[in-house]
């Protein structure tokens, strides 16, 4: 199981993934996730505990998720990366173009902020 | 059976090659990691590596030959030292990656552009980097270091 959606309190999509976000993958996701996130205006915040690893593809994707969700006045939260996961965001600056945290109650809040 | 002189002391070579298409990603992916597995490596390194891998070859399936066809993409890793060295030997259009201008990375979700970020990854993952181009062919050389 790559994704799970469910909806928490509030109105709020959350998204769980377990997959490597490297081309393949991302590939194989891109558009059942962009679809479970974006296709409402609904916030998100997406579980990445379970992503062993990003590439430059899943950070596309990524980036592109949350502005089709920006486009529709609502914010996508990332929160659960591993260290190297983690890495990788901090490369490629991606925390100065959408919120990062650690925790589901940390996105949760940034949400609400 | 003995081994020549010449190749008694030399570390061991992965040499693959590698057809320009997307199943190139996880056969060389999987080979790497095989023969990785005898060094221990770190985590970190391994990602690193991984990293390295698909961001270079996913960039030769992408932009190397516009006119399409069937090309082979050589591909060796040897570790040397305390980093494992990586060629990529491809007959596509030129390109250094190594002297590319740098896209800026993104201030904004607005101006954020989809590509450059797998160089900027590259660049930062590898500890040392070469390229040339001899007889119609791009040699890239990049050196991702072992330590965690």
């Amino acid at each position: 199981m790559e994704m799970t959606v469910t909806e928490l309190a509030g109105e709020v999509t959350c998204v769980r993934l377990v997959t490597r976000l490297d081309a393949q993958g991302a590939d194989r996701i891109g558009l059942r996730f962009t679809t479970a996130v974006a296709a409402q205006a609904r916030n998100a915040v997406i579980d990445l505990s379970g992503v062993s690893f990003v590439a430059s593809m899943g950070l596309r994707l990524l980036i592109s998720t949350a502005r089709a969700l920006n486009g529709k006045g609502c914010k996508m939260v990332l929160f659960g990366a591993t260290d190297l996961v983690q890495g990788v965001f901090d490369d490629a600056a991606l925390d100065q173009i959408m919120p990062i945290v650690e925790t589901e109650d940390q996105a949760l809040a940034a949400l609400a902020s | 059976m003995p081994h020549s002189p010449a190749s008694a002391g030399a570390p061991p070579v992965l040499r693959l090659t590698l057809p320009n298409r997307a199943e190139a990603l996880e056969t060389a992916r999987g080979a790497l990691l095989e023969f990785m597995a005898a060094h221990s490596p770190p985590a970190r390194a391994v990602y690193r590596l991984e990293l390295v891998l698909e961001e270079t070859l996913m960039n030769l399936l992408w932009h190397a030959y516009p006119q399409g066809g069937e090309h082979q993409i050589a591909f060796t890793a040897q570790v040397r030292d305390a980093s494992v060295v990586l060629t990529f030997c491809d007959d596509g259009l030129p390109f250094d990656p190594l002297h590319q201008p740098v896209a800026e990375r993104p201030t904004s979700l607005e101006t954020a552009v989809p590509g450059g970020l797998g160089l900027i990854l590259t660049r930062k993952a590898v500890s040392a980097a070469s390229y040339r181009r001899e007889e119609g062919r791009n040699w890239l050389t990049l050196e991702v270091a072992l330590a965690p």
